[in-house]
């Protein structure tokens, strides 16, 4: 893990370098109208220049000198889980149902995030119960947001 | 204390256990339209044209329906989100497309969507929108006429700033342009807003919009009304000549029109657009559309009908059209 | 004399103060919760506002308005989470200081300059409504385009260590810009076949999704990383253990007094672009930020927690709820988006904005003036009084506090436009913006480009369709090169600062 860490600047930088590129390459076969002017082309290919020129120029710089990595306790597995934690919300929020998905990710993340033991899960449970209330009246009672047609509530 | 504690985590438990249930109450069966909130939706954001006609609309006719009607704006997708959003809710009269032919028909036109035009009923329509080409007060174009002359004269020099691509103001200044061969320059805005502020600033030399937008300006003689492209001349604008009476014909109104999707009942849809009609025709819903610049049109499903079918016929020529260019 | 009573006596009736106050509480707190916007709540009540009458409706509204200028700097300051998109930038020093140990003088600071700005451009749309909305008509799209060239050049201002990162952050910022149908013709481009992105990407999710969404994804791995390894390690945390001394944290009028300067500028700049259509708050806030750097006397300490850096995007974003409101009341034409809300309350008021908007509607137009004044006010009486309760719930424990802030902040987003997309980019602009983070990219210089990226392009665009396709066009006029100077100057003066560095 830490080796990734130090290449992660390489990474990052090569990543930005090679969507530039290939933007360029993707855009120039593309069919855009070039009506009403200049086109509307140009802007894209900027800002996709842009990122490949400060790509090269931080890829150099990833190679030459070795840059300490914001926040290395945080590696790419536990971003990945926390994005699917939030991903299969989302899911549950639109099929599922709004209390039933803000219940259930506010109780995993509680209990996550939680000292070990009985009490904290009774008190996860608890703050739990009361924030999808809480969010319930707000956003759905009080604001009124339209949500799509769900299996529970 | 662990017995408080206690007693605070059944309390807990027990309004979760309320919630739950208050939640699954639904209405008990009513009539329609008494079981549920009506809905307008809109695919254009909040504050625009669409939006302050159906408010209209929605506060006249709620006493009379005895039920909410509610306006909610669903901008995304350009538009689209909204009208998928309309087809995939159950089809019992309670749920309403409120738009113009933008996002319903060109774009269906131009590109692929889910539906097609027939699978949409037009219901009522609230108001026509009818497209306006104004100059600044002082501006050396006289009129249409003057206008055409000089144009030939001097082809590619006048510009016309004329609100988004394809939109309502636009495709009558294209047709206005194939009839009488001039050219100018189009210079596409955000809408009727950025069009008055480039007309008023000088940075454009004619303006393309709606009424509702420009009459202010016009009653306070700051911008001068050239012409207007519709059948009759607009009440807000009664001294703005139509395009059909200088001899141009150039007739695209714009409507902002109820729909249904397919499967709705007849007799439901019979019912709303009477109430509808009932309601613009009150003196409240009149002085308030007066003030505005807001002409209403309460036209029922028929009439309607008819004008839907029209409209996808002119688009359909127009942009054909186009895409030959 | 008599007219004079008569608007006093409109504006101080007891429904009007009430229903200001219930704005600008209501402004203050969803402008405080991230994913929730004051244009938001303002849609959101214009069916109310039917049924209330003109004036104690439109004091609501612009209570609203003014409170969320100022809520979104709450959360901005304490949790590092934008509550509002004009408060992005309020973030860039405003969050530094509360982890330097001074957050109630940062917010206090905010609560001040928020406003002076707001005063600042109510008496210039009172007194100066018409002049300054003629010299905003002067703006067309070659102007346009010179003050978003020159807003664009701000970007460099902003980075701090590593111009290549940031200028890397603002072409991908750019990109995302272009994705959906461009400005002036409406082609789609860049959807890569998802229709859903037909429209572009909004501002809100993407606004949202990389600073809060990002930092709350961050916040909430620390802590796990934290419980797992069950050490109390001070990882920069927020918790109350991070020997917060509540003595150096005293706001008093000499400090209020030491960012005078900063607010003015912001103040002035905040003014000037709220009173250009189309221009909007973000925008307002980040060119007062990058003015009061120019002219500050410790540039250096921009982005490290110097309280310029508070109050002048916060004066300048706060000045826009009066000046977006002087096209508005003299042609018509909105100058933000929020004014836009509030040109349609009035509308369906059935006052019609305009250039007769007084001759027409005379006595509730001036009572209406009074209540914007003395909305300020409120605003700066609850501001006050709700610092110290925000500021309680940013001590809650971190556990319960990140999860629920992120589902605020995500349902929030969903609600402001009811779209299950927003949720979606959301999410992706999340994980863009924790990725970048760990790189350590500057985010602000991605927003700004994101923000102005369309807008320059639609006016350069415009400016070359009037011109008929000549570059020159460009040229044509006096305040166009006037920006241009003023940017080669910003350019050269920032070449030199570097220098001094090296």
């Amino acid at each position: 893990m830490k080796r990734f860490s130090l290449n992660y600047d390489l990474f990052l930088s090569g990543f930005i370098t090679f969507i530039g590129l290939a933007g360029l390459v993707y855009l120039h076969f593309e069919e855009l109208s070039m009506g009403a002017g200049i086109g509307a082309k140009l802007f894209p290919q900027l800002s996709l220049l842009i990122m490949f020129i400060f790509g090269v120029l931080m890829v150099v710089d990833a190679l030459d000198v070795k840059h300490a990595v914001a926040y290395p306790e945080i590696n790419i597995l536990s971003i990945a889980l926390f994005m699917t934690l939030s991903i299969l919300y989302a899911l549950f929020l639109t099929r599922i149902g709004i209390i039933t998905a803000t219940f259930l990710f506010l109780l995993v993340s509680f209990s996550i995030l939680a000292p070990k033991g009985v009490a904290s899960l009774k008190s996860s449970i608890i703050y739990s119960a009361f924030l999808t209330f809480l969010i319930w009246i707000i956003f759905v009672r009080i604001v009124g947001i339209i949500l799509p047609q769900c299996l529970l509530i | 204390m662990r017995i408080m504690r206690r007693r605070l985590n059944f309390m807990m438990l027990f309004v979760v256990i309320l919630l739950l249930a208050f939640v699954s109450v639904s209405s008990f069966a009513a009539e329609y339209p008494k079981e549920k909130a009506i809905r307008f939706f809109n695919p254009y954001g909040a504050g625009g044209g669409v939006d302050i006609s159906s408010r209209i609309l929605a506060s006249a006719a709620q006493p009379l329906v005895d039920q909410r009607i509610d306006v909610i704006c669903m901008p995304g997708a350009g538009g689209q989100e909204a009208i998928n959003f309309v087809m995939n809710q159950p089809q019992d009269g309670y749920t309403f497309l409120v738009t113009d032919y933008g996002p319903l028909i060109t774009t269906a036109l131009t590109e692929k969507v889910g539906y097609d035009l027939s699978d949409w009923k037009p219901v009522f329509q609230i108001t026509e929108v009818v497209p306006t080409f104004f100059v600044k007060a002082d501006s050396p174009i006289k009129d249409v006429n003057d206008w055409i002359a000089k144009a030939k004269a001097e082809p590619n020099v006048f510009s016309v700033g004329h609100g988004r691509y394809l939109s309502v103001p636009h495709l009558p200044l294209i047709i206005f342009e194939k009839l009488t061969g001039i050219k100018n320059k189009h210079v596409p805005t955000t809408g009727g807003s950025e069009a008055l502020a480039f007309v008023l600033g000088g940075h454009v030399d004619i303006g393309a919009s709606v009424p509702s937008t420009i009459g202010a300006t016009v009653k306070a003689g700051q911008t001068r009304a050239l012409a207007v492209c519709s059948e009759e001349r607009v009440p807000s604008l009664p001294d703005t000549p139509t395009m059909k009476e200088l001899g141009y014909d150039v007739v695209l109104p714009a409507w902002y029109t109820i729909f249904a999707y397919k499967d709705v009942p007849e007799d439901r849809i019979e019912f709303i657009q009477n109430k509808f009609i009932e309601a613009l025709n009150t003196e409240s819903a009149q002085s308030l559309a007066g003030k505005l610049n807001v002409d209403l049109t309460p036209y029922g499903s028929e009439k309607c009908q008819g004008i839907y079918n029209a409209t996808i016929e002119n688009l359909k020529t127009l942009l054909s059209d186009l895409t030959k260019k | 004399m008599d007219f004079i009573f008569s608007v006093l006596q409109e504006a101080f009736v007891p429904e009007v103060i009430i229903f200001a106050m219930l704005g600008v509480f209501l402004g203050v707190t969803v402008g405080a919760i991230p994913g929730l916007s004051g244009d938001m709540a303002i849609a959101l009540l214009l069916p109310f506002v039917y049924k209330l009458n003109p004036v104690p409706a439109l004091g609501m509204l612009i209570g609203i308005y003014k409170g969320s200028m100022f809520g979104g700097a709450i959360s901005a300051i304490s949790f590092g989470v934008p509550g509002t998109p004009a408060a992005v930038v309020t973030m860039e020093d405003g969050y530094p200081a509360k982890k330097n140990g001074y957050p109630k003088k940062a917010m206090l600071t905010a609560l001040y300059s928020s406003v002076t700005g707001d005063f600042f451009s109510t008496l210039l749309l009172i007194f100066l409504a018409l002049p300054l909305a003629s010299v905003a008509l002067q703006f067309g799209p070659v102007e346009f385009f010179a003050l978003y060239v020159f807003a664009l050049l701000m970007i460099a201002l902003l980075v701090q260590g590593g111009i290549k990162k940031g200028l890397a952050a603002a072409g991908i910022g750019l990109f995302i810009g272009c994705i959906g149908m461009d400005p002036v013709i409406g082609t789609t481009r860049l959807i890569f076949g998802i229709s859903r992105l037909r429209g572009g990407i909004p501002l809100i999710p993407l606004l949202v999704g990389v600073f809060a969404v990002s930092e709350l994804m961050i916040q909430f791995l620390k802590e796990w990383y934290r419980s797992r390894l069950k050490k109390i390690k001070e990882l920069s945390g927020l918790s109350k253990e991070s020997g917060y001394d509540p003595s150096k944290d005293i706001m008093s009028f000499k400090v209020y007094l030491s960012t005078l300067k900063a607010t003015l500028i912001g103040s002035v700049m905040g003014t000037f672009v709220g009173a250009l259509p189309g221009a909007g708050s973000s925008l307002a806030a980040y060119v007062s930020y990058g003015a009061a750097r120019q002219f500050s006397s410790h540039p250096e300490q921009f982005g490290k927690g110097i309280l310029e850096g508070v109050a002048a995007p916060e004066a300048g974003n706060s000045a826009t709820c009066g000046a977006s409101m002087i096209p508005l009341l003299t042609f018509g034409i909105p100058g933000s988006a929020t004014a836009a809300l509030i040109g349609a309350a009035l509308i369906m008021q059935g006052i019609n904005p305009g250039p007769l908007v007084f001759q027409e509607n005379t006595l509730i137009m001036f009572s209406f003036f009074v209540v914007i004044f003395y909305a300020s006010v409120m605003n700066l009486g609850f501001g006050y009084a709700l610092i110290p309760l925000y500021a309680k719930i940013a001590m809650v424990k971190s556990r319960f506090l990140f999860p629920s802030v992120f589902l605020f902040a995500l349902i929030g987003t969903y609600a402001s436009r009811n779209s299950v997309t927003d949720v979606w980019i959301l999410l992706v602009a999340g994980l863009l913006g924790a990725l970048l983070r760990k790189g350590r990219f500057p985010l602000g210089p991605l927003v700004l480009a994101f923000i102005i990226g369309p807008g320059a392009e639609k006016a350069l665009r415009q400016a070359l369709l009037i011109g008929g396709g000549e570059w020159s066009v460009l040229l044509k006029s006096p305040i166009a090169i006037g920006f241009y100077a003023i940017s080669v100057v910003s350019i050269i003066l920032l070449i030199r600062f570097q220098k001094k560095l090296a």
